[in-house]
């Protein structure tokens, strides 16, 4: 999975914005809001990490189960796909 | 044979290169001999492809003209500045600005304003005036660029408030969060190409959302101006 080329991550009022742009601003004109957790889910997307790296990643940090950061991260990645903002 | 220009718009020179005469008709009230911070010219292609999306009728001269505030709303958000959807005016030295989808009413409840107060209020811009930010505030600007109705005034006051309309049977008039604010300015606001465009726009729009904001369900009448007056001049709403 990657983040397709063509869009930023950038601060929101509250929490994070994520826009196109380039080509990708001419074909989608969204705009997504992330809280910190799903901006840092984010930046792992960006940063090429697996599904497990990411969940193992928010565990440490945040002293979650397991289920509940597979489901945070899930949730991220299906809304990023339906916007077609990530790619398989 | 090009026709060169230079216009000031929301306080910076720009330079225009056009293939009609048309622009500085169009601009002449923006007209300046200052030297350009940058310049905007367009190709025969991209004149011919805003004629192919054009939603009304319109001539190759008009059609490169809006080539032209593209470009404009391209380069601008590196000097602080951007081209906002929304109806401008200027009441007692502050702007208020009506922002929604086209064909909702903007223009309509402006208009009204107009009605009501007369000569108190100016109109800046009927469709797409520039916004700047300096030292943490908002300025609204006109430019030539009005939509249809061609309602413009070469004027700039310092915002006061934004309205969000939508069409509605009765009169109401409630507070946007900024936060709810963001997403919905962003729609509004003028998406640029660049990264580095982009990341400005965003910055004005993070400031722009913390001025008043408010969501205006309104009908065609004056009660619609009196419960947006309430809110946006007086600080008042339900």
């Amino acid at each position: 999975m990657k983040i397709k080329k063509g869009y930023i991550k950038s601060k929101a009022y509250e929490g994070w914005a994520v826009v196109p742009v380039g080509e990708e601003s001419k074909k989608n004109k969204i705009m997504l809001t992330l809280n910190d957790t799903a901006a840092e889910i984010w930046d792992m997307l960006c940063d090429g990490k697996s599904k497990d790296e990411m969940i193992d990643a928010l565990k440490k940090e945040y002293d979650i189960p397991t289920e509940q950061a597979e489901k945070g991260i899930t949730n991220i990645i299906e809304t990023l796909l339906k916007e077609g903002i990530l790619e398989e | 044979m090009k026709q060169e220009i230079t216009v000031r718009f929301a306080g910076i020179g720009i330079g225009i290169s056009s293939r009609f005469d048309f622009m500085e008709r169009f601009c002449k009230e923006y007209l300046t001999d200052e030297m350009p911070l940058f310049s905007v010219s367009v190709t025969d292609e991209q004149r011919t492809a805003e004629l192919q999306i054009a939603t009304e009728p319109t001539t190759e001269e008009y059609a490169e003209a809006l080539c032209l505030y593209r470009e404009i709303a391209e380069r601008i958000p590196l000097f602080d500045r951007v081209v906002f959807h929304g109806a401008a005016i200027a009441y007692e030295g502050k702007a208020y600005i009506f922002t929604a989808p086209s064909k909702t009413g903007k223009s309509t409840h402006i208009r009204l304003w107009k009605q009501v107060f007369g000569e108190k209020v100016t109109i800046i811009n009927g469709d797409k005036p520039i916004l700047s930010l300096k030292d943490g505030n908002i300025t609204v600007h006109g430019t030539p660029f009005a939509g249809k109705e061609n309602w413009q005034n070469n004027v700039s006051a310092p915002l006061g408030g934004i309205c969000f309309l939508t069409q509605g049977k009765d009169n109401t008039i409630s507070p946007v969060s900024p936060k709810d604010a963001f997403t919905k300015l962003y729609l509004q606001t003028y998406k640029p190409y660049s990264e580095e465009a982009a990341e400005k726009t965003l910055e004005i729009i993070r400031r722009l959302c913390t001025y008043p904001c408010f969501h205006l369900s309104c009908d065609i009448s004056e009660n619609a101006v009196k419960a947006s007056f309430a809110a946006l001049v007086k600080g008042e709403s339900k």
